[in-house]
Order: structure tokens, then C-alpha cells, then sequence
């Protein structure tokens, strides 16, 4: 199935309105699927041992986006695959992929739950804004700096020479080609020229920017990843089918970006989880994606580190890794700031529940990733930690520790911390963390030693 | 970034304002000031007074009026010595090309003896198949004097029709580069630019997507950027500027003035059109301006009013910047009439004589399907090479002359033939009745005076 074989589709699909989309036939559909498949969200099990009621939401998943399709914005039109297409799509999906250059070269593969094999480590920004190209120069160079590093996520450019960058204007333009060639740079001067970016590219939302910015003159190259969104829930545009033509014509791997809502038209964690896993077919198909990134959110809190959110992360990773080859990850967005004991608690219990049941991971979101220069080195350095930390640990030890992790952070998360900004936590110039941040770091790593976490570094 | 800066802090007004209580106030104060008045009998007036006070009055009108931007509904205005600054300072030779097939593009000059450029094919007019686009490029390039190509469009891609603005374009747009290439390629000129990048591309987006270098464009060749009449930009033209300046390719400010809309009647469009290439030395970055006024009624440009306006604004930007300029003609006939071949030498003596590279070009309006040869730009580069080095009142002498040929039919023309109905496709043959026609319209010219160089 190639893309254009898909743009067909959403030339000469069923008819429909968006609302009677989302009301008759996702939501509906979604009942019924859940109805079948009879998986229940347990508030005292936030990551499940039971291998069948995965292997139940992976089926149901696959029926219910037989089902119900992609919607297209655009030409306000359904694009549908069977059964048969969308097996075949997942059998011929890529089970493992060589990202980066040279040295810093890698090879990203699946991962069953509780299997001891490393989490691919896709750590930095998670695409959060930064107010000036110093702080992204510093970051990304301290992102690099990080050995357990895989991939990079870069962060988002707000200003390009005074102007403020607006989206689908040629700033944005100029904005992404700077993204580009700093994220380069930085990565250089940190001694690993040849890591991939995989989330090409932050500063990028629309296809002319994405597209502009990947002339090679820039510095981006085939073995970087590229994000292709997914619009909640299950659907897309030209805008997003652009890139994916683009990007499949030059031979680029692209990563489908999916943001269920739980408190939306997926409704609870069980329409949540289900949807996420949808949303991997989706992937393949219409995205032609090599890497399948999924970040659930609260509708309310917008974070995931919940514990209904960490249930959904579970029961979806679990049936994905157990089900497919896919390359799958998990994105955390966290509600609390750089500097707390809070963020770290948080992207403990998330990469934790995500590891176990055999998923990859990108971190961080920080702080929802909403506030400006609200991230830092530290809490992805600690996420691959604790990723490495977790291979291997079996689902209901895991259970266990991240229960005891959600309590001391679960009142907080309507009103969380936001925490410091990088310029307040690191010296600029030197790259340098505050006797501060270290202290914290140090602190809450060996809470997690004396919860039962080991970890190799 | 400055003009940038610029469209997002000037002044707010809305496009009817700028149009009703901006432009076309200040183009008819401007015309009264400088006393421009249109002469019917002289489509290629003579008068290097005239030509000058034009552009002077498009200065000033530019730098009154500014350009208008759509998506922010603001006025981007430049003070006269920082416009006179810029074109003072603005590169006047650009590289086309690559190997055998790399050359310098400059400026010419009223009466100049030096052969234009020739950028021949399609001017971006719509082929119904990808062999179509293959066979025709292949001739195109077979044109000896050739310096780049324009080349047709694409309608559909695996069988689906084209729409704009969805992945299909991009997938067209890729498509026709990697066919004309190929085409290039076989007709053993692989290093000749495509000057009219991306005719598949009407968006933004689809310009950007298939520019990619991996799909075989190079910085040598040459993009289109158009402006919006009159006067105006939108984040699209902005956009595509923003790409293409920063890895160093050549852009080339289109402008199509309307004749009988904003701008007025022979001598406000002769006016805007001149003002248009100082907004594409300014906004856009130019490295050619290509011109194509347009008759509102007509749809063609081979009229004898635009005529005038085309050779009036070609002296007044020959004679004054040093941006090249390229006159793109619509013609409102067909292939294989008598009609094309007069419409092609009025518009090709008037442009060369004025000081005008050519873009040859739009047959049959380029509105019909597969409604254009390898024939009338072969004849068009043919006339271009008789034409440099004559006389302006030569000129306008043979251009009333073929006027009278033609002039009545313009409002009903005979749409001509198809590529495939004048040509085989497989061999590239030409119809020996086309053959025929071209040389005894040819043999007419020489009859007029006009020295064929081959």
C-alpha cells in the first residue's frame, strides 16, 4: 500500500462530515469494540500482568479500525482498509531500523514485555519551546553529551533574528532551517555528529516548513526521523499526506505521532488504550510510518503520568510488543517543571510502566512541554537511566514501584510545580547543572534504588 | 528577513482599501504628473524620453504604494533612496545551466544587436499525458538556439487528475521534473536549465516539496515566483522566496499586470508593469523578471494595446535597471494556423526590439490541453535572432503589419490543432503541412524585411 494509493482513497472514500465521524461512526464503534473485548481499567493495577486481555485489545483494535478508517479533512472523506490490508500492512511494517551515522550510528528494535533487550533511548525537548538559539545551542549540545542517548529530540525555535516565528508564514521557514543546522551544530560540538534527530522537526508544524527545511544543505539526512502527526482521533489532511509523499520520495523514515485524548471521543483509559493501539495501524498505513510514537493525554491535565493515563500506556504497549514488530515508543509528558522532586517521580513511573510492557522510549515533555525554557539535561538523562534500569523487571514488581511513585505525586498533578528554567538550573556557558539540581537527581535516584530499581549506570 | 520584518509591521489596511484609495488612485496621479499617453498607431514607440520618464514614474509609484501583503493585510513600503540603493547595488548577471549548457543571463538594451535569451517550450501549458510532456521536451530541446526550457504541465499522475493543494500535485510536480530530465537528457542536453520551475506547482508547498535536489532541480535553474495583481504577495510567494533564497537558487519575479483591471488601460498597465520589476529586484530577490501582461477580455497578450504596453514598459526597464527581463507571451490562436505564427513575430519583434529576452510560449491562451508544438517557439527563437540589432521604428513598421493580419480575429481565434494532430509522437516528426505553413509565413517575413540569421 503507497501513499498514493492512500491519497486515492481519500480522493474517492465514503462521504462524511467530520461530526458525524467522530459521533456515529468513531464513537459508536469504539462502544462496541470495547464491549467485545471486556477490558476494564483496575485503579490498584496500573501496569497488567495478564497477557491475554493485551492480546483481547490488540484484536479489537485491528476490527475496530477495519472498521472505522482514517478520516480525511481535506476531501471529507473516509479511507478505508480491510482486514487483509491491514494484517499484510503489519507483516510487511519495518521490525527494525538503523537511525544515525557512523559511530552514533544504531539499531532500533522491538521489544516484548518484560524483555531484558535495551529501550531505544530518543531522549531531549520532546519538542518544547526555547526562547533563543543559546539555549537551544546549550541544550541540545547537553543532550548529546548524554551516553545513553540513541536519538535526540530537539526543541522547538519561538524566535528567528527578533521575530517571533508564526506558524505557516515563511518565518516558520526560517525558523526550521535554524532548527536544522543548530541541532547539527550542537550536536557536533558534543562529539556525536552522527546521532539521529528523530522528531525533525520541532520548529516544523507545517509541511512547507518541514518540507523547506529538508534541503541537505541544512544538515538533516535520510537516517534522521521525521514526525508525521495524527489528528485526534484517527485522522488526517493534506498537510499531513504532504509530508508523508515528500518524505517517502526521498527515502526518509518517518515516525507517525499519535496524542489520544482520554476524556474525549475515546472516552476512559479502555477506549483510550485502545485507540492508541488503532492508531499503529494507522501508522503503517496511512503515515507509511518506520516508528510509531504515542503520547496519551488527560484531556484535563494534558500530562500522562497519571494513573489512568499509566493503565493506558500499559495496556497498549503490552498489546502492541506482544502482537507486532512495530517499533513503538512512549512519550511522557509530565505536569511538573525542572528542579522538583515531582518531575522525577513522574518520569520514573512513566518510563518504568512503558519499558515493562516492551515499549521504547522519548522523554521528556516537561511540564507539558507548554512553558519556555522549562527542560533541562537532567530528566532525560534520568528517564534513560531508569529505562535501562527497568529492562528486564517483571510487570508486577514494576506495579509495585510505580504505585508507590503515582502516591507521592497523584494530589499534586492538578496543581503541579512548573519547576525552573534551564537558564536557572545550568550555567549556560559551561553546561554545567546547579549544586541544586544535582542534589535533587541524586536524592530521588536513590529513593528508586531503595524501591527495588537497579540501575546500571 | 528585512522585507519580512517589514510585512508584518506596516501599516493595516484592507486589500479593497489598498486597491480603491492606494492604487489606482495613486496611478492615475502619477500618470497625469508624467503625461503618458498611449499611442495606437506606434505599438512600438521609439521615444527613449518616454521610456525614462516612465520608469521614473514608476519609482515613485512604487515606492508610494508599496507591495500588499494578503496574509497580514499590511503595506510593505520602501523609502526612494533605499529603493534607488537597491537597484543601484543589485546583481545584473546571473548563471544559468550546467556543463555545456551553463550560460550567463544579462541585461540587454532597446535595439541591441545581441540575441535574446531563449527560454522556449510550453510557458507551463497543460499536456494531456506523461508521453506527451516526454516527446514534447525532447523537441524542444532539439530548438538550436535554446537556452532553457519552460516546460508543459501535468494533469495527472497514474491516471488521477491533479488536484491542487493535495499530495497529488506534489506527487505531478515530481513527476514532471524527473520527465524533463529524462527528455533533456535524450536530446543530449542534460545541463539545460527549466527556468519555469514548477509548472506542475501551483502551491507553494508543491514548488518547495519537488525542489528537492534529489528529484533533479539544481540552483542553476530557474523558479517562479509570481505576484499577485496588482502589486501584491501572500505567505505562498513569501514562502517560496524564503526557501529558495537560502540555498542560493535563482528566482524570477513573474508579473502579469491586467490590462483593463486595477491598472487601467495601455498606459497605467506599461506603468505597473515597469514598477513590478523593481518590487521583484526589492521583494523578491530576483535574478529575471518575467513579464506577461494580459488583456482582460482577450486572455492573450498579442493585442495591440498591450503590445504597446509590453514594448513601452520593456524600453523603460531596459533602458533604466539591470534586472533581465523576459517577455512571456499568451497567443490566442493555435498550432498550425497562419494566426500563431503572425501572433508569435508581432509579440517576439516587439519584445527583442524593447530590449526583452523571450519566453516562448502560451499557444491558444495556454488554456487547451495539448494545444501547443515544438513549431512556434522554434519560430519565435528564429524571429527573436532576426529581430536583435533592428530599429524600434523597423519594428513597430513590421508589428503593424502583422497586426492587420490577425487583430480582428483575436476576439474569435481558431484554437488549432493538437501536439499529437501536427506531430508524431513516437519519432518527433513534424506533419509536412505544418512545415509547410512555417516556411511560407516565414518567406512573408523576409518579404516585410526581416533578415533571417538561419
Amino acid at each position: 500500500m503507497s501513499s498514493l494509493d492512500v491519497t486515492k482513497r481519500a480522493l474517492a472514500g465514503r462521504i462524511c462530515s467530520e461530526r458525524d465521524f467522530d459521533q456515529k461512526v468513531f464513537a459508536p464503534r469504539l462502544t462496541e469494540a470495547l464491549k467485545q473485548c471486556e477490558i476494564k481499567f483496575d485503579p490498584a493495577v496500573l501496569i497488567p500482568a495478564q497477557d491475554s486481555m493485551a492480546d483481547d485489545l490488540f484484536k479489537a483494535a485491528l476490527g475496530f479500525y477495519a472498521d472505522v478508517g482514517t478520516y480525511c479533512l481535506d476531501t471529507e472523506r473516509i479511507i478505508r482498509f480491510d482486514e487483509g490490508e491491514i494484517r499484510e500492512g503489519l507483516r510487511n511494517a519495518p521490525s527494525q531500523a538503523v537511525f544515525g551515522e557512523e559511530l552514533d550510528a544504531g539499531v532500533f528494535k522491538p521489544r516484548q514485555p518484560e524483555g531484558k533487550e535495551l529501550p531505544w533511548c530518543f531522549i531531549g525537548a520532546g519538542g518544547a519551546p526555547v526562547s533563543s538559539e543559546e539555549v537551544f545551542l546549550s541544550l541540545v549540545q547537553g543532550y548529546g553529551a548524554i551516553g545513553l542517548a540513541d536519538a535526540i529530540t530537539t526543541p522547538e525555535l519561538t524566535m528567528i533574528d527578533g521575530l517571533p516565528i508564526r506558524v505557516r508564514t515563511p518565518l516558520e521557514i526560517y525558523g526550521s532551517i535554524r532548527n536544522a543546522i543548530l541541532a547539527r551544530d550542537a550536536l557536533r560540538r558534543a562529539g556525536r555528529p552522527g546521532l539521529p534527530i528523530m522528531n525533525a522537526l520541532a520548529t516544523a508544524a507545517s509541511d512547507t516548513a518541514l518540507i523547506a527545511a529538508l534541503h541537505p544543505m541544512y544538515g538533516l539526512r535520510p537516517s534522521d526521523g521525521y514526525f508525521v502527526a495524527t489528528m485526534a482521533e484517527l485522522k488526517t489532511n493534506y498537510e499531513l499526506m504532504n509530508k508523508v509523499c515528500v518524505l517517502t520520495s526521498l527515502g526518509a523514515r518517518i515516525g507517525t505521532l499519535a496524542g489520544c485524548v482520554m476524556g474525549g471521543y475515546c472516552g476512559g483509559p479502555e477506549g483510550t488504550a485502545l485507540t492508541v493501539a488503532a492508531h499503529h495501524a494507522h501508522g503503517i498505513l496511512v503515515n507509511q510510518a518506520t516508528y510509531h510514537l504515542n503520547h496519551p493525554a488527560h484531556m484535563k491535565y494534558i500530562s500522562n503520568s497519571g494513573p489512568e493515563m499509566l493503565w493506558v500506556i500499559s495496556m497498549y504497549a503490552q498489546a502492541i510488543s506482544r502482537n507486532t514488530r512495530l517499533l513503538s515508543l512512549s512519550l511522557n509528558y509530565t505536569s511538573a517543571g525542572p528542579a522538583t522532586d515531582m518531575v522525577l517521580y513522574e518520569i520514573a513511573a512513566q518510563v518504568i510502566t512503558a519499558v515493562v510492557s516492551g515499549v521504547s522510549i522519548e522523554a521528556v515533555g516537561l511540564a507539558r512541554a507548554v512553558h519556555i525554557d522549562h527542560l533541562t539535561p537532567i530528566e532525560p538523562k534520568f528517564a534513560a537511566e531508569v529505562a535501562h534500569g527497568a529492562a528486564g523487571m517483571k510487570r508486577t514488581d514494576a506495579n509495585e514501584i510505580v504505585k508507590t511513585l503515582v502516591k507521592k505525586y497523584v494530589d499534586k498533578i492538578p496543581n503541579p510545580p512548573t519547576g525552573k528554567r534551564y537558564q536557572d538550573c545550568f550555567d549556560l556557558r559551561t553546561g554545567k547543572p546547579s549544586h541544586e539540581c544535582v542534589e535533587i537527581y541524586t536524592r530521588v535516584k536513590k529513593e528508586l534504588e531503595d524501591l527495588g530499581l537497579q540501575f546500571k549506570y | 528577513m528585512d522585507v519580512l520584518k517589514e510585512i508584518h509591521s506596516g501599516p493595516i489596511l484592507s486589500e479593497r482599501d489598498f486597491d480603491l484609495k492606494i492604487f489606482a488612485p495613486r496611478l492615475q496621479e502619477v500618470l497625469k504628473a508624467h503625461d503618458v499617453k498611449y499611442d495606437p498607431k506606434n505599438p512600438v514607440p521609439s521615444d527613449d524620453g518616454l521610456a525614462d520618464d516612465v520608469w521614473k514614474a514608476a519609482q515613485t509609484f512604487y515606492c508610494d504604494v508599496g507591495t500588499y501583503c494578503l496574509d497580514t493585510e499590511r503595506i510593505v513600503r520602501f523609502d526612494e533612496n533605499d529603493v534607488a540603493l537597491t537597484l543601484k547595488t543589485a546583481p545584473s548577471e546571473f548563471t544559468f545551466g550546467e556543463g555545456k549548457q551553463r550560460k550567463t543571463l544579462a541585461q540587454r538594451k532597446p535595439e541591441d544587436g545581441t540575441p535574446p535569451w531563449c527560454f522556449l517550450g510550453a510557458g507551463g501549458a497543460a499536456v494531456s499525458s506523461e508521453a506527451n510532456l516526454l516527446s514534447l521536451v525532447q523537441n524542444y530541446a532539439a530548438i538550436p538556439v535554446i537556452n532553457s526550457l519552460t516546460s508543459p504541465a501535468l494533469t495527472a499522475v497514474d491516471g488521477v487528475r491533479i488536484a491542487g493543494g493535495s499530495p497529488l500535485e506534489i506527487y505531478g510536480a515530481i513527476r514532471a521534473i524527473g520527465l524533463a530530465r529524462q527528455a533533456l537528457s535524450r536530446a543530449g542536453k542534460p545541463g539545460l536549465p527549466i527556468m519555469n520551475c514548477i509548472s506542475t506547482a501551483s502551491s507553494a508547498i508543491a514548488t518547495i516539496a519537488a525542489s528537492q535536489p534529489q528529484f533533479g532541480l539544481r540552483p542553476s535553474d530557474g523558479w517562479l515566483c509570481g505576484a499577485i495583481a496588482e502589486m501584491k504577495v501572500d505567505y505562498g510567494v513569501l514562502s517560496k522566496g524564503a526557501y529558495l533564497l537560502s540555498w542560493g537558487a535563482n528566482v524570477g519575479s513573474e508579473t502579469a499586470p491586467v490590462l483593463g483591471g486595477y491598472a487601467g488601460g495601455p498606459e497605467g498597465t506599461a506603468l505597473v508593469n515597469t514598477a513590478y520589476s523593481i518590487m521583484g529586484t526589492v521583494i523578491q530577490k530576483a535574478s529575471y523578471q518575467l513579464s506577461f501582461p494580459m488583456h482582460y477580455k482577450f486572455g492573450c497578450n498579442t493585442d495591440r494595446q498591450t503590445l504597446w504596453s509590453i514594448s513601452l514598459s520593456g524600453q523603460a526597464i531596459s533602458r533604466n535597471s539591470a534586472l533581465p527581463l523576459f517577455i512571456l507571451a499568451y497567443l490566442a490562436s493555435g498550432p498550425m494556423t497562419d494566426m500563431v505564427l503572425y501572433e508569435t513575430a508581432a509579440w517576439v519583434i516587439a519584445a527583442v526590439a524593447s530590449g526583452a529576452h523571450i519566453e516562448a510560449e502560451g499557444v491558444c491562451k495556454a488554456t487547451h490541453i495539448d494545444h501547443f508544438t515544438p513549431m512556434e517557439p522554434g519560430f519565435a527563437a528564429e524571429v527573436a535572432y532576426a529581430a536583435a540589432g533592428i530599429k524600434r521604428s523597423f519594428a513597430n513598421e513590421l508589428v503593424n503589419r502583422l497586426l492587420s493580419k490577425y487583430e480582428e480575429k483575436i476576439k474569435n481565434p481558431p484554437v488549432g490543432m493538437t501536439y499529437q494532430e501536427c506531430y508524431d509522437v513516437r519519432t518527433g516528426k513534424v506533419h509536412e503541412d505544418y512545415l509547410r505553413l512555417y516556411s511560407r509565413i516565414k518567406a512573408e517575413l523576409e518579404d516585410l524585411g526581416l533578415e533571417f540569421k538561419y
